[in-house]
């Protein structure tokens, strides 16, 4: 498999996936950094939820 | 100051009977129409019944009547549940019981019917598909109407699954089914030809994505830790997987058009978005299968947590298989072949069946306030579906493969060393086996039938279910809610908006380029609109689903030049509403048949395939020979095609079945120098107009527009 290919497919309109890459990192860190910033206790509560 | 109320049980069981009932209905015409591709005589020789009705009817019958009811069996069991709240209105939930199972049954009658708008998975007619729209709509108000009384304070994350499929559902069935009514029945796509593929299979893979999988996702972070009872693997992870699967699902269509006269970036995109996928799903998967974790002793023991596991599997495998499809050398071999029909078969019985199964294993006993009639029955069941599933896919990964080398492979000579039809009749041995695996699968699901059926009689019914919870402004804010996230988790409504904003802005990225910028499809001066005679021939094609078996689509490859023609041009399907490029050749594609054989072929071979092909499972058409075709539409249909862009002169519609009728008379007199006696508006005669104008324009084509053939 050759990425390079895609890479020169895309060459001409390469703004649409940069973005889309951009928007999703942006967004899949921030996701992430909230995740894992939140205590653990407070993931364990909700995770019981269905449970109770 | 405690709260007293009940859940409602009736519309969960009401639910779960309709799922039980469409399974049983999906899975024999499934059954039947496999058989159909090894013994054609089995299409009987009349229309209802013939393979390209029946088809959609399979498919349509398993989506949205097995896995649809299915969804809301689930959903009404805990939503309620996870929101210590009943369902919002009881009316409301009753009539979008009622309207879901009156839309399958119209859909039931009309696709045998041969109604149909001819885009797979979206075949339903336009009444339908506003039905579809206003009960959909009915259930998202019911939905939001619960969250937004609820007594729990956090939405748990199977809430979050159920308002991404909500939202996503809405805008991929309003956005494909755009099209314009030429009568109560009949309809043209709003899009045509590249453009319609784009949105159709936007449309198409995010089916798979928000119908058969988020909301079944939803399901099993609900009802996984239920009966393993213990709390999901990880919450954190859940979090991840949610925002990350709904983000990339969305972008993933084109690699369904890889090769295809789809631009390259639309293709490339589709490709990077459809690897990347590969991470939420398993992180998801792996989240499913690590919260039984200490717990394999009990699912040693429990058929439920057996059919989760295998579930959880197989949604595993088929995630890991569609990355792997949507990369370009794969699909290359993949497309077109019985690859594809395997990897559905594996999301649909495995993941979406076998979830669906121990759901109900679950469900029934409790609603009925007894025990499962016999856990050694659903233990068999467990096992002879999962012979069922390995019976039915790997066959089918041996037909693929061996069909697409056939294809590909050329003597010393240069010349291709199969002709079709050896590559059909090659695998036929495989389509048996197939169809015997999907026997098996349907039998294991009728001995579910019969023992929750003896578990129903043997206890006694629980309509409602009494709870209690403090109402949500007496319950105080934790200190800990003060993260943006947290504050999305407490706001349906915001929640709600942002999954629109997360999957529409990869809808549009991959769907405005297309649109607007004109030279992504060049035009072709020699590509000229339908004659009205072929329109009306089209429709018949349409109507008899002659795409589920053909395509028309050349792809770029050495051997399908050789094989059929010149490859597609983007520009060639500008009148097309809609498409019909088809993805899967269980016959030869059709895209260049212009010319290649004559009228009188076609007639003869349309009345009996087998006759003019030995081998040939193609089934007979000889309903086409009689009926006179109903010129009476024409008008209209010309009408509709000027009103979407496609240039007839003014005032065409008037003169329009005067030309049919001189066209249909070609066809006639050179029929009759064969020795065919018909008259000049048999549907036959269309339908010959149609199929010998097919690449007839390209021919005609001075500029050549080139690419390197692989």
């Amino acid at each position: 498999m050759k990425f390079k290919h895609y890479l020169t497919a895309i060459d001409q309109v390469a703004i649409y996936p940069l973005f889309s890459l951009l928007l999703f990192t942006i967004f899949f860190g921030a996701v992430t950094w909230y995740v894992f910033s939140t205590h653990k206790t407070v993931m364990e509560e909700r995770a019981k939820i269905p449970i109770q | 100051m405690i709260e007293q109320f009940t859940y409602d049980n009736r519309i969960v069981r009401n639910f779960a009977y309709a799922t039980v009932v469409w399974a049983i209905v999906g899975m024999l015409v499934g059954v039947l129409v496999a058989f159909q591709l090894a013994f054609p005589q089995l299409n009987l020789g009349i229309p209802y019944t013939s393979f390209g009705r029946l088809r959609p009817l399979h498919t349509n019958a398993v989506i949205f009547a097995f896995v649809g009811n299915g969804i809301f069996t689930g959903t009404y069991y805990m939503l309620p549940r996870l929101m210590k709240t009943p369902m919002w209105k009881r009316s409301l939930s009753n009539i979008h019981f009622w309207g879901w199972q009156l839309i399958i049954v119209f859909a039931a009658i009309t696709l045998p019917l041969g109604l149909t708008q001819g885009k797979e998975y979206a075949e339903l007619i336009w009444p339908i598909d506003i039905a579809i729209a206003l009960i959909w709509v009915l259930f998202g108000i019911n939905m939001l109407g619960t969250i937004l009384t609820r007594r729990e304070r956090h939405l748990y994350v199977a809430v979050w699954f159920l308002i991404g499929t909500w939202v996503t559902v809405a805008l991929l069935h309003i956005v494909n089914s755009f099209s314009l009514p030429t009568s109560l029945t009949h309809s043209y796509s709003w899009y045509a030809g590249v453009q319609d593929a784009l949105v159709q299979w936007w449309y198409g893979h995010n089916a798979v994505a928000f119908f058969l999988t988020t909301p079944y996702l939803g399901l099993m972070y609900y009802f996984v830790p239920k009966a393993a009872n213990r709390p999901v693997y990880s919450y954190r992870w859940s979090i991840i997987h949610f925002w990350a699967l709904i983000f990339i699902y969305i972008w993933a269509g084109p690699h369904h058009l890889l090769y295809t006269a789809l631009p390259d970036w639309a293709q490339s995109l589709g490709v990077v978005f459809s690897v990347m996928l590969i991470l939420p799903s398993w992180g998801g998967m792996l989240n499913g299968l690590f919260t039984l974790r200490g717990a394999w002793d009990k699912v040693k023991e429990d058929p439920v947590l057996k059919m989760f596991v295998v579930a959880l599997t197989c949604y595993g495998m088929s995630t890991f298989e569609g990355p792997m499809l949507s990369l370009k050398n794969v699909n290359a071999i993949a497309h077109y072949t019985d690859w594809i029909v395997a990897h559905v078969h594996v999301g649909a019985l495995g993941w979406n069946g076998f979830l669906t199964f121990g759901i109900l294993y679950w469900l029934v006993p409790r609603l009925f306030n007894t025990k499962l009639y016999s856990v050694k029955w659903a233990n068999t069941h467990f096992l002879i579906g999962t012979i069922g599933i390995l019976l039915y896919a790997i066959p089918l990964y041996w037909a693929s493969f061996s069909q697409a080398l056939m294809w590909k492979e050329f003597t010393e000579a240069g010349q291709l060393k199969y002709q079709f039809l050896e590559t059909v009749t090659r695998i036929i041995p495989m389509y048996i086996l197939r169809s015997f695996g999907g026997t098996i699968y349907l039998v294991g699901a009728i001995l579910m039938v019969v023992n929750l059926w003896k578990t129903i009689k043997q206890g006694s019914f629980v309509p409602e279910e009494k709870a209690e919870a403090l109402p949500l402004h007496k319950q105080g804010v934790p200190a800990t809610y003060t993260f943006w996230h947290a504050a999305i988790e407490r706001k349906p409504m915001r929640m709600l908006v942002l999954s629109l904003v997360v999957v529409s802005i990869g809808g549009a990225v991959e769907l405005i380029p297309t649109f607007l910028i004109e030279k992504n499809i060049p035009t072709i001066s020699t590509v000229a609109p339908y004659t009205p005679l072929e329109l009306q021939g089209r429709d018949i094609y349409i109507r008899e689903g002659c795409y589920t078996c053909h395509s028309q689509m050349v792809r770029p490859f050495r051997d399908e030049v050789a094989r059929y023609g010149d490859y597609s041009k983007s520009g060639e399907f500008v009148y097309d509403h809609p498409f019909q490029w088809g993805s899967k050749r269980t016959g030869p594609d059709l895209a260049r048949l212009n010319n290649k054989y004559p009228n009188s072929w076609h007639y003869r071979h349309m009345y009996a395939p087998e006759e003019i092909s030995q081998g040939s499972i193609m089934p007979a058409y000889p309903w086409l020979i009689e009926n006179d075709l109903d010129t009476s539409t024409t008008k209209a249909k010309i009408i509709a095609m000027k009103t979407l862009g496609v240039p007839y002169p003014v005032g065409y519609e008037r003169i329009a079945n005067n030309d049919l009728v001189i066209q249909g008379d070609e066809i006639r007199m050179d029929l009759a120098q064969n020795k065919i006696i018909t008259t000049n508006t048999k549907e036959i005669v269309a339908l010959i107009a149609y199929l010998q104008r097919l690449g007839a324009d390209i021919k005609k084509a001075p500029e050549v527009e080139t690419k390197k053939l692989h």
